[in-house]
Order: C-alpha cells, then structure tokens, then sequence
C-alpha cells in the first residue's frame, strides 16, 4: 500500500505491509539528508516544520525520526482524524500522561486536561511531538500547539500546503524536495520487483511522466500498471507549469505587425496585423476558460 | 502525440514561419521533428538510433531531457554549419524540433521544458482541457496543420500573405503598382481593369499587361490589341479604372539596352532591334515639322512631340517605323526593352 502511514490513525507505532517496506526504506535512503537536517535541528531544541506534497515522504519521515530519536526521547506521532479528544489521547498514551483521573475512581479525562496535562508534561523536556497532516489538524489543537512552544515543547509538523497562518507561521520551515529521476526510477523498479513483475524501460519511462519526484505516485504507478487500471495519464503530482500565459503573452505580441502596419502606411499588413490580434484575442479567451482546473478524481 | 502529427505541425510552423514551400525544407522540419521522440524505443526514430535511446530510456522518464529548451539549444548549435549552406535548411531544423518537442506541451503528460528543472510544462493548465493521444481532438489538430500548411503554400506561392490579402481587397491601381515594382523583374504582371475610358466615355473591360508603373498610375497594353493605355487617377491617364485586379504571370527576364544614336536612318536603326522590343528616350529628327501627328488618339502617346525632338515612351518598332519610316535620326538616346 502506498498511503503515508499514520494517514488514518493516531498510533504512533505502525507495522507497515511486508510489500511497502522496500519502497519506504529506499524513500528513508533517499532522503537521508533532510532526516539528518530535521534531527539536529531538534537535537538543538529547535521546533520545525516540514512541507511536501502529499505522497512526498513526509510520513515515513516522521517514523525515521521517531525510531532515530526513541532512545533519547519521549516521542508521539500523532495525526487527526477527526476527534481532537482522540488526537489528544493518542499523543497522552504515547508520552505516557496518564489519561484518566488518579484518583480513587478514576475517570477519563476531558479533552481541556488533557491538553493541560500534555503541555506539563512536555514542558519535562525530552519530549517530542511529531503531528502528522497537520494541516489539518483544527484550530483549538494548533493554538495548544503554539502554547505548547511558548512552553519548552519541541515540536515536528509535518504538513501539505498548510495555511500561512499560526503555528504555521511561527516555525523555521523545510521544504521536502522532489526526488531525482534517479531515485524514483529505482523506488518503482523496487515496487515492480517486490511484486515479481517484470516491466521494461520504455513502460517506467512513460509511467515515470506521471510521477514527478513524488515516491508515494511512483509506487502507485506501478500498481495500476500491473494490475492495468487507472487512467492512462494520471497528472497528480504538483511539478507543473502552466504556460498558457506565455502562450498568450507571445500571441499577444502579434499585434505588433499591425502596429508596422501602421508605421509603414501598409495597408495590407495592417489588416493582417489585425485579424492576427484578434484571432490571440480569441484564443485567449478560449484558454482562460479551459484553465480552470477541477480538483475532483475522476470524470 | 503521434508521430504524424508532429511532423504535420512541423511543416506547418515552418511553412508559414519563414514563408517558404520548398519540398526539401519542408521535408527537413518533419524529420527533426522527430527527434525529441528518440527518449523512447516506442517512436521510430528511437528504434533508428537504439544505443541512444536505451540510454535516455534507462535513466530518464519520457519527454523530459529530450524535450527542452536546453536540448532545443543543443540541436541549434549541432546545425549551426547549416548556416553557411543555406539558412532556411537551419531555421527548420532548429523549428521542427522545438514544434516537435512543444506540442507535447499541450497533452496530458506535458514535457520537462526547462529541464534540468524537473517541472513538467503544460497548457494549459486544467489536464481534462489537453489532449489525449489519438483522441479526436489530436485528429482536429493534425487536420488543421495540414490545411494550414496547404493554405501557407498556396499563399507564399502566390506572393506572401499581405500581398494576398492586398491584391484581394484593394482592387486598385495602386495595389498593381506596389506589385509591379516587386515583381516586374521577374514576372509578367496583368491587370483586369473595369472603368471608364476619360475621353471617349466608353466602359472598358479588358486584361492588359503592365508595361511601367508609377505610385499609382500604370502604363499597361492591352494583351489582344496590344494598344497602349496610361490606367490610374491622374489627369493623363486614358482609362480611369473602377476595379484593378492584378495577377502575376509566367516568369520573365526583361533585358534592356541603351543606345546613343547619331546620323542614322530611321529603317537602318530599326532594322537592327527585335520586333517585339519597347523603345523608350528621345530622338532629335531632321525636318521635324514634317512628322506626321500621332495615328491614335485614344491611347497612350507612345511617340509625342516636345520642344524640338521626339519623345519615346514604350514605342514599339513598327509604330516608330509607319509614322517615320523616311526620317533621318540626328541624335538620340534611347533604351530598348526586350523580354525574352
């Protein structure tokens, strides 16, 4: 399976399918450098947050990290799936705040004390909060977020185009960059091999197009190749550049025969000139309307 | 894209890019064309240059080294030599390939443009709004290549767009001059003409061959008479036209001679210049006051009468030779025209 772990559970530690492993390892190789910069950022007490497009690693990141800095510290990988209570209870688990009253008759805590229970806790220092996606965590848990830093806590966000605002704001940022044609031609060969298929280089270099520097498609790829579905020319990954600006700022610069026209007193180049400003003019018009990109999977 | 498509957008760009309809050119814009494809063992030329291809296939997805600006500059400076044999040979080579490549641009997959950045160039954005391999749309655009590629040749056969469309929708003197002083070199220029004769007040309708042409006025001769006329707007001119429609004819090779003459018969001077020549420039005659007038009065004075000699405009021998077939030349310059 090529979904980011943690994607869609607030555990913090995840047995992966035998068949992912090979692509995650490779994914952890690939990105070496960036664990290394992540860790002695935190290593210096230095809270971070890390930006990739979804597919691009961020995840597998995140458990490197945590495995790499379990001995030395109390960490919880955490994402949001929808309850904040939940949310708060797995990172409480994993840092081992307890969550019920300690009391006689012990009850769960509410989610308030858990938060305040958390934030004490990470205040002990040692402790690592590592939030997954988030991106979209909600805003009652990026505000404790920010309290927390204002605190001792140290955090790792992990998250896909996030808003530029709170806690988002506030930390030193790491863009995850695409990996190289190199590298995600070895991640899909890994994929095809792990599932005993044999596919030649004309196939990885047409399915490559598709993939961008984003390891989580080039597994995907793979699969829908193998198992012959999935559209023929999937455009997920985010390294694109519309030119239809410079489409129509080039066509727009015909009008400029029909100025010479006018200069040079041709009549004829005149006309043509014009028709030509027109005709880009139209164009233009066309394009502008097809570029609205629909954001929804499927036809 | 099919590989049919490019090369039919190739020769598109090309005919129309530097105005050219020459079979060779046209044909080198379709083979380089195909060479951005040579990342694929799926494309015939990459099955033509394997080694290559095996290369690029193993190490880089499709349409991406191959299909960029940089490779684009890559193949500019390969074929740069071409420019010493023959430019237009170099213009197609380095727009066939760069069409080859930038058509990619509008399917789904798009192309590594700016390669080394991986970053796929597309138009336009939306993927549902470019185009599928083999889709109807791609048969739209292959259609519409070819017609535009039939439409250029025709058009730069013919002169060139601007003049087209100038011979087209000016239909005036004019326009047939602006072509003649182009083209008179080297072709024969005709020009159907409705109008009014200016003195005898009699519609004219006819073709007649441009002889000389002034900004707006045209001395042309009817092509069955073979009677002189000045056609235009100033206050000389014997047809005063309505509509000019102007047509290029066979090529042609006019050669032109000057001659100083002195003491010498008219017959034995004329004995030695071709029939079909035009004689224009001045004579100074003996007995001048003895010369005839000029025969016809409704065309265009090819022989007048000024200040003491005789002036020659376009005079065709025979005419030179009934009205002063006796006359004795003291001097004259003139310039013969002959179109072979």
């Amino acid at each position: 399976m090529a979904q980011p772990a943690g994607s869609h559970s607030s555990l913090s530690v995840q047995v992966k399918p035998a068949s992912a492993r090979d692509g995650s390892t490779l994914v952890v190789e690939f990105r070496e450098d960036d664990i290394s910069q992540v860790i002695g950022s935190l290593l210096k007490g230095q809270s971070l947050l890390v930006l990739g497009e979804a597919g691009s690693g961020k995840s597998i990141l995140g458990l490197e990290i945590a495995k790499r800095l379990g001995s030395d510290y109390q960490v919880a990988i955490a994402s949001y799936a929808g309850s904040a209570k939940q949310t708060l209870i797995a990172i409480a688990e994993s840092l081992g705040v307890p969550i019920e009253t300690s009391d006689e008759r012990p009850k769960p805590l509410t989610a308030d004390q858990l938060r305040v229970e958390i934030r004490d806790d990470m205040n002990c220092g040692r402790r690592l909060l590592i939030a997954d996606d988030a991106h979209r965590w909600p805003a009652s848990l990026r505000y404790w977020m920010e309290e927390l830093l204002r605190g001792k806590g140290l955090l790792l966000l992990l998250a896909d185009r996030p808003p530029a605002r709170d806690v988002f704001l506030k930390l030193p940022r790491m863009e995850l960059e695409p990996l190289t044609p190199d590298e995600i031609r070895t991640i899909m060969y890994a994929e095809a091999t792990a599932q005993g298929m044999a596919i030649n280089p004309a196939k990885f270099a047409d399915l490559q197009q598709r993939v961008g520097g984003n390891p989580a498609l080039a597994k995907r790829v793979v699969h829908e190749e193998l198992l012959g579905i999935g559209e023929e020319m999937s455009t997920d990954h985010r390294q694109y550049i519309d030119g239809t600006p410079f489409l129509i700022a080039s066509l727009s610069a015909v009008g400029i025969v029909r100025f010479i026209g006018i200069g040079l007193g041709d009549k004829a180049l005149y006309i043509v000139g014009g028709v030509a400003t027109l005709l880009a003019m139209t164009l233009r018009t066309l394009f502008y309307s097809m570029n609205r990109k629909s954001t929804r999977l499927g036809k | 894209m099919m590989s049919v498509t490019h090369a039919s957008l190739a020769i598109a760009a090309t005919a129309i890019g530097i105005g050219t309809a020459d079979p060779y050119v046209l044909t080198t814009a379709a083979i380089a064309s195909q060479l951005p494809d040579i990342d694929t063992t799926e494309s015939f030329s990459g099955r033509l240059i394997w080694p290559l291809t095996n290369f690029l296939e193993q190490r880089f997805p499709h349409r991406s080294l191959t299909h960029s600006f940089m490779a684009t500059g890559i193949v500019a400076g390969l074929a740069a030599p071409l420019l010493w044999f023959q430019w237009q040979f170099f213009l197609a080579v380095v727009l066939g390939y760069f069409v080859g490549w930038f058509a990619d641009a509008f399917t789904k997959s798009g192309v590594e443009a700016f390669y080394p950045n991986p970053a796929r160039l597309v138009i336009p954005g939306n993927p549902r709004a470019r185009l599928d391999t083999r889709s109807p749309a791609e048969y739209w655009v292959l259609s519409t290549a070819v017609f535009l590629t039939v439409i250029s040749i025709n058009l730069t056969s013919a002169g060139g767009l601007s003049e087209t469309v100038a011979r087209t929708f000016f239909n005036d003197a004019g326009s047939a001059a602006d072509l003649f002083h182009k083209h008179g070199a080297s072709h024969r220029v005709f020009v159907t003409v409705e109008g009014i004769h200016t003195y005898t007040r009699q519609s004219v309708s006819g073709t007649y061959e441009v002889l000389e042409a002034s900004t707006s006025d045209l001395i042309a001769e009817h092509v069955v008479t073979g009677q002189i006329y000045k056609i235009g707007k100033g206050s000389d001119a014997q047809i005063r036209p309505n509509r000019v429609k102007v047509k290029l004819g066979d090529p042609v090779s006019v050669s032109a001679q000057m001659f100083n003459l002195q003491e010498i018969g008219v017959m034995e001077w004329l004995a030695a210049v071709p029939q079909n020549a035009y004689i224009s420039g001045s004579l100074v005659i003996d007995d001048l006051d003895e010369a005839p007038p000029s025969a016809n009065l409704e065309t265009y004075p090819t022989i007048r009468l000024s200040t003491g000699q005789l002036e020659l405009q376009n005079a065709h021998p025979q005419e030179i030779l009934s009205l002063l077939r006796d006359f004795w030349i003291l001097q004259g310059s003139v310039i013969v025209k002959v179109k072979a």
